[in-house]
């Protein structure tokens, strides 16, 4: 049996750079209240009532999507949300 | 005990950690791109620690193919920050203790701030926190429980994190 060739094999990419993405955190019993709102912020530059918002939403809701954009962007809040200790994924918008 | 403490994250960041990132074969050139990027060319796997893990949680859930990729390009940065983290809060400790004293800046503060909120992440790992009742049941727990110290110093850190966020808004 011959196997396919490895770009054959290579996963397919979202190519249109227009296709958004979104931010997702999740709620944890851990994490203060204040904080989450705080880091939320300092990240996007919310004002307070925005983020204090999105923070309840996560807390009741159990998730909030806090950002949107392309992949590359989502992947970089996410890794920023991660560096502040807040449980964030990203994946396509719905 | 913020020092202990410190000790302890140190200790989980640099005991379970993946090899350091390896430079891809290559030009100079590429070489030099790929070290600015902290990009690592092996497979970097999700810590197997749970308390590691919860600092650097999976970024796409059910694709562990986009999860691994996101690890290889994050994994390294991420780690260096929660050491860069520790370097500046034992500075800001030393001095401290020679001074009596220490005024923070806002990038010190927010050190502080991260630090602080990793050891009760870490903490609440290790106390089996997983939801809001797990919480307020240790909140009941016997004074000759041996999840007393950890939970009440979870609950202290708690308090100085408060305490700080306050003083930094």
């Amino acid at each position: 049996m011959s196997t396919a060739p490895a770009e054959v094999e290579r996963p397919e990419v979202d190519v249109r750079p227009d296709h958004p993405w979104v931010t997702i955190v999740w709620d944890d019993p851990v994490n203060l209240m204040e904080y989450v709102t705080h880091v939320f912020q300092k990240l996007f530059g919310y004002p307070k009532a925005k983020a204090e918002k999105l923070m309840l939403q996560v807390h009741h809701e159990g998730r909030a999507a806090v950002s949107s954009g392309t992949r590359e962007q989502m992947e970089n809040d996410v890794q920023r949300l991660h560096a502040h200790g807040l449980w964030a994924t990203l994946q396509k918008d719905d | 005990m913020v020092s202990h403490l410190l000790g302890e994250l140190d200790e989980l960041l640099g005991g379970a950690g993946p090899p350091a990132a390896a430079p891809a074969e290559g030009t100079e050139a590429d070489d030099e791109v790929i070290a600015s990027l902290n990009w690592s060319a092996d497979p970097v796997t999700a810590p197997s620690d749970p308390a590691l893990r919860r600092l650097l949680p999976d970024a796409y859930p059910g694709d562990a193919e986009a999860t691994e990729e996101f690890r290889r390009y994050t994994d390294a940065t991420l780690r260096d920050g929660m050491n860069a983290d520790l370097l500046a809060v034992r500075a800001s400790l030393l001095e401290i203790g020679e001074k009596g004293q220490v005024t923070l800046d806002d990038e010190q503060a927010h050190a502080w701030l991260r630090v602080l909120n990793r050891v009760r992440l870490v903490l609440a790992v290790r106390l089996g926190i997983e939801n809001a009742s797990d919480h307020d049941n240790l909140a009941e727990i016997d004074a000759d429980d041996p999840r007393i110290g950890p939970f009440l110093l979870f609950e202290w850190v708690g308090y100085l994190l408060s305490d700080l966020l306050g003083a930094v808004n």
